[in-house]
C-alpha cells in the first residue's frame, strides 16, 4: 500500500513544508474572513490527500487520492461561493481535473495488460494536472481563488502530473516513442507559456502562464529520461513560484523593469557571455552528470544551463560593472545553480531512473528555436518588433488568445463580486 | 435640440460635432476618478455628482451604477412625488455583459504601464483596438471587419454613425453615453484620471467609440439587439431627516461642545523645548498628544508638504522625478538628493545591477526555467524566514536591510542651477507663506521640527494610499528636510525679518520623518551644526519620543483588539491590516493647537493650525479651506463610500486582489479595475466596519465674517457645503487683540 523511498521523502517535505507556509501566511491574510476556519480544515484535507498520494503504490489510492485532492482544490477555489465567476471557475476546475484522475485510473489498471496504452493515458492525466497545452484553460482560470490557495495550487498540486511521470519511469523509458512525445508537449508548453507571460498585462495571469512554461520544461527533462533533474525543479520551481504568489501584493512598485536602454555594439559582449556561459555550463555537466560533454539529452539541458549562465553575464556587462564583479556574480548564481541540482541528485540517489536519452532531430530543433528567442529577446526591447508589421497585430492578439481565462469565470459587471 | 440626421454625410458638420462634445461633457458627471496605486490618492468615487445635492446623487448612483449611498442602517430617505425636471433613461441591453468583457481585455491590455513585457499598442486606443480586432478571434463574425474598416478616423464621426446604427435618438444621446461609462466605473475612473494627467493616448471620447463598435460587432455576432431603459425623474423629492444627518449632528455638537469648553480653560504654555509640525493627517493627532504629554512640546498641524511644491529624486530610485506635492498643483521646482560617499553610490549600483539580473532571468522565456531551480533555495529560505517566527525576521530583516538596502540619507542641494534648485526670492516667499499660515510666527523654540510622514508596510498593494497624499502619495520627508533648510539659510531669515518674522539665532529647523505604522520618528539631523543647548535638548526629544511612540502603540492595540506589536504589523507580509490608515476621519479643525489640546479626538479630525489674527484678509484662510479641506474632502468621501458600498465603491476583499498593469487591481480572473479602498482598509471582517461613515465636519475657529468673506470667494466649497457634501461650522472665538 504505501511505499517509502528518497522520492517521497522529497516530495512529502515539500509538501508539508509548502502546507506549513500557506497556513501561516492565512492567518492573518484571511483573519476577518468568515471563511477562515473552513479553509483551514481543507487545506489540511487537502494536503493529507496528496501526502498519500505521493507515498502510495496502489494504483485505486493513486487515483483515488488524486480525484480527492484535486476536488478538494476546487472547494478551495469557491472560497466566496456567492461569486458566480468564482463558482464557475472552481466548477470547471473540478470537471477538468476530475477528469484526469479518471483518466489516470482507467490508466493504471490498463497497465498490466496494456501497458503502452496505459501509459499514455497516464502522459494525458499527467498533462491535464500539469496544465499543459491545450489543457491549461482550467489554470488560466483559476485567479479567482485567494492567493493562498493559487500559492499552494502552483507549489504543490500542480506538480501532481510530474510525479505521476517520475513514478512510472521505469516502464516509460521502455519506449522511445513516448520519450519523445513527453519532451516534445513539454516544449510546446514551455515555448508558449514563456511567451504569454510576457504578453499578460495582470501579475496573477502572468505568473499562471509561466506556471503552464515551467510545468512544460519539467516534462522535457522527464523526456530526456533525465528524472532527478524533473524533481529537483519541481521542488525548487514550487518554492520560488509559492515565493511570487504570496508576494504578488508587491507587483504594484516591483522595481523589476525591464532596462529600456538598448544595447549597441554589442555582439562582443553576447559572444564573450555566451562563451563564458557554455564554459561554466561544461562545469556543471561534469558536477551534475559526470561528464564535460555528451551528445546525449544532457546536452539539452547543458544548453539550457549555458544561455541563463550567459545571460546573467550579459546583463551584468551591460551595468558596466568591473570585469571581477561581471565574473563575481556569474560565478555566484552558476554555483548556486549547481549546487541547487546536485543536492537533489545526491538526495535522490539511486532511487530514480537518471538515463539520458539519445539525441534526435526533433531535440535540436526544439533547443534551436529557444536559442534563437534568447538572442532575439536579448537584442530588441520588445519582441514584437521581430515580426512584420503587418502581422504584429495578428500575431500579438492570438499570442494574447491562446491563453485566456474562461470567458464565465470572469467579473463582468462590478456588482456580481460578492463578499 | 438636434434632430437625428437620416443621411450619413462623410464630413460631420460642426453643429452636431459641437452637440456629441458636449453631451460627453455633460454625461462625464458619472465619472469618478481613480489615480493608479503606484501614487495613490484618494478621491471621492462619484466626484462628478458633487454638483448635485448629495441625496439626489445617492438616486442618481443607484440607478447608474447599482450602488448604496447609505448603510442599510442610515436608508430611510424616500423620493416622493416625482414631477419632470431631472430626468435620466438608464440604458440597458442584453449583451452588455459581453460588452464590458471585451472591453475589459483590451482596456488591460492597453493601459498597462509596465507588467506584460511584449506590448502592442498603435498612438491610441482607438486605433490599437480597430487594429487587433479584426485579428480576434473572439469578435470574429463577418460583419466585424467591414464594422472597423467602416468606421471613422474621426472619433466624434464613429460615435455618430454608431448611434445611428445603434438606433439612438439623438435626443437622448446623453442618457445613452452615461448609461455607458456608468457600465465600468472603475476603467472608465481610470481613463478619467489618465486624460486629465498623462496624455491623450486614451480618452473618455476613445472609450465610448470603442464601446459603441463593440456593441454593433456583438449585436450582428449575437442576433440581440435588445435594448431597454429605464426612465427616472428627480425632483421634487421630500427629504427625511436621516439617520446618517442625526449621528453626524450628534458627532458635531459633541466636537463643538468639548472645543468651546476647551476653551474656557486652558493656560497655554509659553515657551517650549521643542516645536513639531505634523502633517494634517488625522494619524497624526492622537501621535502628536502623546508627545505633548511626554514633556514640554508644542505641535502644530499643516499639510505634509510644507508648503514646497517640489519634485524630487532621491538616489537610486529610476533615475525619475517623483511629484512631492498635492495633486491639485505641479511641481514648481526640481530638487535632487545627492550622496555623497562612493560607498553609498557603489551600494545602489550594486543593487541595481541584482535587480537587472533577476529581471532579465526572469522575464526570459529561456533563463527562467533555470532561474527558478536557482532561487529555490533563496525563495524556500526566505519564505521559512517569513513564517516561522514573525519576531525573529523583523530582526533578521532589519539586519538584512542594512546590509542589503541601507538608509541611504545623502543631501540636498537648494541653490539654483539652470532647471534645479530654488530661487533665493522664492524661498524666502514659501518660508514666509509656510510660517505665517501655519500660524508659527513668534515664539521659537530652539528646536523646530517639520515632520513629513511615511507608512512603512510590507507586500502592501495600497502602500501608497498609506503615505502622504499632500506629497502625491510619496513619503513626506523630502519636503519638511527642503524647509527646515530654507529656514536655516542666514539670508532667508534675514529676509524674513521686513516681513515681521523674527527667528531667533538660537532656533534651528530640521526635518524628520513620522512612521504612521510604527510611531517611529526618523530625524534627519546628519549634517547639522547643533549647538550643546540643542544637541541636549534633541536628545531628551528623542527620549521621549520613545515613550510617545509606546504610548501611541498600546493605543493601536486597542484597536486591533489583537496584541501582536505595531512593528512586526509593519513588516508582515502577509498582514492586510498593518495600519487603521485614515479610518474614521470625520472632522476638519481650521484652528491654533490651544483649541483642541486637551481633546481626546481619537484621530478621527485632521488639524489645521492657523491663527487668524494674522491673516486680515482671510488669504490664508483662502488656500487653506480650498486646498487641505478639498484634499480632506477626498479622503473622507472614499472612506465613506468604500465602507457603505465597498464592491461598487471599494475594491473588495484583498484575498482575491491581481494587480493589473501596474495601475490598480482586478478581482480574480478579470473585472473591472476595482477603484476604492479594499475591505481590509475599512472593515474589521467581512462584515463589521471598523470605519464609522460620517461626511465631512469643518470646524473653523475665526470671526464668522471673515470666513463668510473666504466663502464667498470659494465657489467650491459653496457647492459642497450647499450640497451637504461637507458641514462647515464657525467657531467664534472669545476677544482677543488682532496683531496684524
Amino acid at each position: 500500500m504505501l511505499g517509502f523511498n528518497n522520492l517521497s521523502l522529497v516530495v512529502s517535505s515539500l509538501i508539508i513544508t509548502i502546507t506549513f507556509v500557506v497556513a501561516i501566511f492565512a492567518k492573518n491574510y484571511l483573519s476577518g474572513d468568515e471563511k477562515q476556519s473552513t479553509f483551514y480544515i481543507k487545506l489540511i484535507s487537502l494536503s493529507s490527500c496528496l501526502l498519500l498520494f505521493a507515498n502510495t503504490n496502489s494504483p485505486y489510492l493513486l487515483a483515488l487520492s488524486n480525484l480527492l485532492s484535486n476536488l478538494l482544490l476546487a472547494s478551495l477555489m469557491i472560497h466566496k461561493s456567492q461569486w458566480r465567476a468564482a463558482k464557475i471557475a472552481g466548477i470547471f476546475t473540478a470537471i477538468n481535473l476530475g477528469l484526469a484522475s479518471t483518466i489516470l485510473l482507467v490508466g493504471l489498471l490498463l497497465l498490466k495488460n496494456q501497458e503502452f496504452l496505459g501509459l499514455i493515458l497516464i502522459i494525458i492525466s499527467a498533462s491535464i494536472q500539469c496544465s499543459l497545452f491545450p489543457f491549461h484553460k482550467w489554470l488560466l482560470s483559476s485567479l479567482n481563488s485567494p492567493t493562498p490557495v493559487s500559492a499552494f495550487m502552483h507549489a504543490g498540486l500542480i506538480n501532481g502530473g510530474g510525479l505521476l511521470l517520475v513514478k512510472h519511469a521505469d516502464l516509460l523509458v521502455k519506449y522511445e516513442i513516448l520519450m519523445l512525445s513527453i519532451f516534445a508537449i513539454g516544449s510546446l508548453s514551455a515555448f508558449i507559456g514563456g511567451l504569454t507571460m510576457l504578453i499578460k498585462p495582470d501579475i496573477k495571469s502572468s505568473l499562471a502562464c509561466s506556471t503552464m512554461g515551467q510545468m512544460g520544461f519539467m516534462f522535457m527533462q522527464c523526456g530526456l529520461g533525465l528524472f532527478p533533474l524533473a524533481i529537483a525543479h519541481m521542488c525548487w520551481h514550487g518554492f520560488y513560484k509559492a515565493y511570487l504568489f504570496l508576494s504578488s501584493a508587491s507587483a504594484i512598485n516591483s522595481r523589476f523593469k525591464k532596462d529600456q536602454i538598448k544595447i549597441n555594439n554589442s555582439v562582443s559582449k553576447l559572444a564573450a557571455s555566451l562563451f563564458i556561459g557554455c564554459t561554466l555550463s561544461l562545469i556543471f555537466s561534469k558536477v551534475c552528470f559526470n561528464h564535460f560533454f555528451k551528445a546525449d539529452g544532457t546536452l539539452i539541458i547543458q544548453g539550457f544551463v549555458a544561455l541563463s549562465f550567459a545571460q546573467v553575464f550579459f546583463t551584468a556587462s551591460k551595468a558596466q560593472s568591473s570585469i571581477f564583479k561581471l565574473l563575481l556574480v556569474t560565478l555566484f548564481y552558476s554555483a548556486l545553480y549547481t549546487f541547487n541540482v546536485l543536492i537533489m541528485e545526491i538526495i535522490l540517489g539511486d532511487s530514480l531512473i537518471n538515463h539520458a536519452v539519445d539525441l534526435t532531430k526533433i531535440h535540436l530543433f526544439v533547443f534551436s528555436v529557444f536559442a534563437a528567442l534568447w538572442l532575439m529577446i536579448n537584442s530588441k526591447a520588445n519582441l514584437i518588433e521581430f515580426i512584420p508589421t503587418k502581422f504584429q497585430a495578428m500575431t500579438y492578439i492570438k499570442l494574447v488568445n491562446l491563453c485566456q481565462s474562461l470567458k464565465a469565470a470572469t467579473t463582468k459587471t462590478r456588482g456580481e463580486y460578492k463578499i | 435640440m438636434i434632430k437625428t440626421q437620416n443621411t450619413i454625410t462623410p464630413y460631420l458638420n460642426t453643429t452636431i460635432r459641437d452637440y456629441i462634445d458636449k453631451q460627453i461633457i455633460e454625461s462625464s458627471d458619472i465619472l469618478g476618478v481613480y489615480y493608479p496605486l503606484t501614487n495613490f490618492i484618494a478621491s471621492n468615487p462619484v466626484k462628478g455628482l458633487e454638483k448635485y445635492p448629495f441625496d439626489m446623487a445617492a438616486i442618481i448612483a443607484k440607478e447608474f451604477l447599482g450602488a448604496k449611498f447609505f448603510t442599510d442602517d442610515d436608508n430611510d430617505f424616500v423620493a416622493e412625488k416625482p414631477q419632470p425636471g431631472l430626468s435620466f433613461r438608464i440604458y440597458h441591453r442584453a449583451i452588455d455583459d459581453e460588452v464590458n468583457a471585451v472591453l475589459i481585455k483590451y482596456l488591460s491590455l492597453f493601459c498597462d504601464q509596465g507588467q506584460a513585457k511584449i506590448q502592442y499598442k498603435a498612438s491610441n486606443f482607438f486605433k490599437t483596438f480597430r487594429l487587433l480586432a479584426i485579428h480576434d478571434g473572439d469578435l470574429r463574425s463577418k460583419l466585424t471587419e467591414t464594422i472597423i474598416a467602416n468606421a471613422s478616423d474621426d472619433l466624434l464621426f464613429s460615435i455618430e454613425k454608431s448611434l445611428i446604427d445603434l438606433k439612438i435618438d439623438s435626443e437622448f444621446w446623453q442618457d445613452y453615453f452615461r448609461s455607458s461609462l456608468a457600465k465600468l466605473p472603475g476603467w472608465t475612473a481610470y481613463i478619467n484620471y489618465y486624460e486629465s494627467n498623462q496624455g491623450q493616448e486614451i480618452s473618455i471620447t476613445q472609450y465610448l467609440a470603442v464601446r459603441f463598435l463593440v456593441e454593433r460587432i456583438l449585436i450582428c455576432q449575437k442576433h440581440d439587439s435588445q435594448l431597454s431603459y429605464k426612465y427616472i425623474y428627480i425632483n421634487d423629492y421630500s427629504h427625511k431627516v436621516t439617520n446618517l444627518e442625526r449621528r453626524e449632528s450628534e458627532f458635531r455638537s459633541k466636537l463643538i461642545e468639548d472645543i468651546k469648553s476647551n476653551l474656557s480653560s486652558k493656560p497655554v504654555k509659553a515657551t517650549t523645548d521643542a516645536q513639531l509640525v505634523f502633517c494634517i493627517d488625522v494619524r497624526s493627532e492622537p501621535f502628536r498628544k502623546r508627545i505633548e504629554e511626554s514633556g514640554s512640546y508644542e505641535t502644530l498641524g499643516f499639510a505634509g508638504f510644507f508648503g514646497v511644491p517640489v519634485g524630487f529624486k532621491t538616489p537610486g530610485h529610476n533615475h525619475k522625478f517623483i511629484s512631492s506635492c498635492p495633486v491639485l498643483i505641479k511641481p514648481k521646482y526640481f530638487v535632487e538628493e545627492k550622496l555623497n560617499d562612493k560607498h553609498s553610490r557603489e551600494h545602489i549600483h550594486n543593487s541595481a545591477l541584482v535587480y537587472s539580473i533577476f529581471g532579465d532571468l526572469k522575464y526570459n522565456p529561456i533563463t527562467v526555467f533555470n532561474m527558478a531551480e536557482a532561487a529555490g533555495t533563496i525563495c524556500s529560505g526566505l519564505i521559512l524566514l517569513r513564517s516561522i517566527s514573525k519576531r525573529y525576521t523583523k530582526n533578521l530583516f532589519r539586519n538584512f536591510d542594512k546590509l542589503f538596502r541601507p538608509k541611504l540619507v545623502g543631501s540636498i542641494n537648494l541653490e539654483k542651477d539652470s532647471d534645479l534648485g530654488i530661487d533665493l526670492e522664492d524661498q524666502i516667499n514659501m518660508a514666509e507663506n509656510s510660517l505665517k499660515m501655519m500660524g508659527l510666527y513668534n515664539n521659537f523654540s530652539e528646536l523646530v521640527l517639520f515632520c513629513g510622514h511615511r507608512s512603512s508596510t510590507k507586500n502592501n498593494a495600497y502602500a501608497s494610499a498609506l503615505q502622504c497624499g499632500a506629497c502625491g502619495g510619496n513619503h513626506g520627508s523630502p519636503n519638511a528636510r527642503i524647509l527646515a533648510q530654507i529656514l536655516n539659510n542666514k539670508n532667508v531669515r534675514k529676509a524674513l525679518e521686513s516681513r515681521n518674522i523674527v527667528i531667533p539665532d538660537y532656533t534651528i529647523f530640521i526635518g524628520a520623518e513620522h512612521d504612521t505604522c510604527t510611531d517611529d520618528l526618523e530625524i534627519f539631523d546628519n549634517d547639522l551644526n547643533l549647538s550643546k543647548t540643542q544637541s541636549i535638548k534633541l536628545s531628551k526629544l528623542k527620549q521621549d519620543l520613545v515613550q510617545a511612540k509606546i504610548a501611541n502603540n498600546l493605543q493601536r492595540l486597542k484597536y486591533f483588539g489583537d496584541l501582536t506589536s505595531p512593528d512586526i504589523r509593519s513588516s508582515d507580509w502577509s498582514q492586510v491590516r498593518p495600519e487603521w490608515g485614515l479610518a474614521n476621519n470625520a472632522a476638519f479643525i481650521i484652528a491654533p493647537r490651544k483649541v483642541t489640546q486637551n481633546l481626546h479626538l481619537n484621530g478621527r479630525a485632521f488639524l489645521h493650525s492657523y491663527d487668524y489674527t494674522i491673516d486680515a484678509k482671510g488669504s490664508y484662510l483662502e488656500t487653506i479651506i480650498n486646498a487641505p479641506l478639498i484634499v480632506a474632502q477626498w479622503i473622507n468621501s472614499q472612506y465613506y463610500f468604500s465602507t457603505v458600498d465597498n464592491v461598487n465603491f471599494g475594491s473588495a476583499s484583498k484575498i482575491t486582489h491581481n494587480i493589473v498593469g501596474k495601475i490598480g487591481v482586478m478581482q480574480g480572473n478579470a473585472s473591472d479595475l476595482m477603484h476604492g479602498l479594499p475591505l481590509q482598509s475599512v472593515m474589521k471582517n467581512d462584515k463589521e466596519p471598523f470605519h464609522e461613515a460620517l461626511r465631512l465636519t469643518a470646524i473653523v475657529y475665526a470671526p464668522q465674517n471673515l470666513v463668510d468673506e473666504v466663502l464667498a470667494r470659494s465657489p467650491k466649497v459653496q457647492e459642497l457645503i450647499k450640497n451637504k457634501w461637507i458641514n462647515l461650522t464657525v467657531i467664534e472665538p472669545v476677544a482677543e487683540e488682532v496683531k496684524a
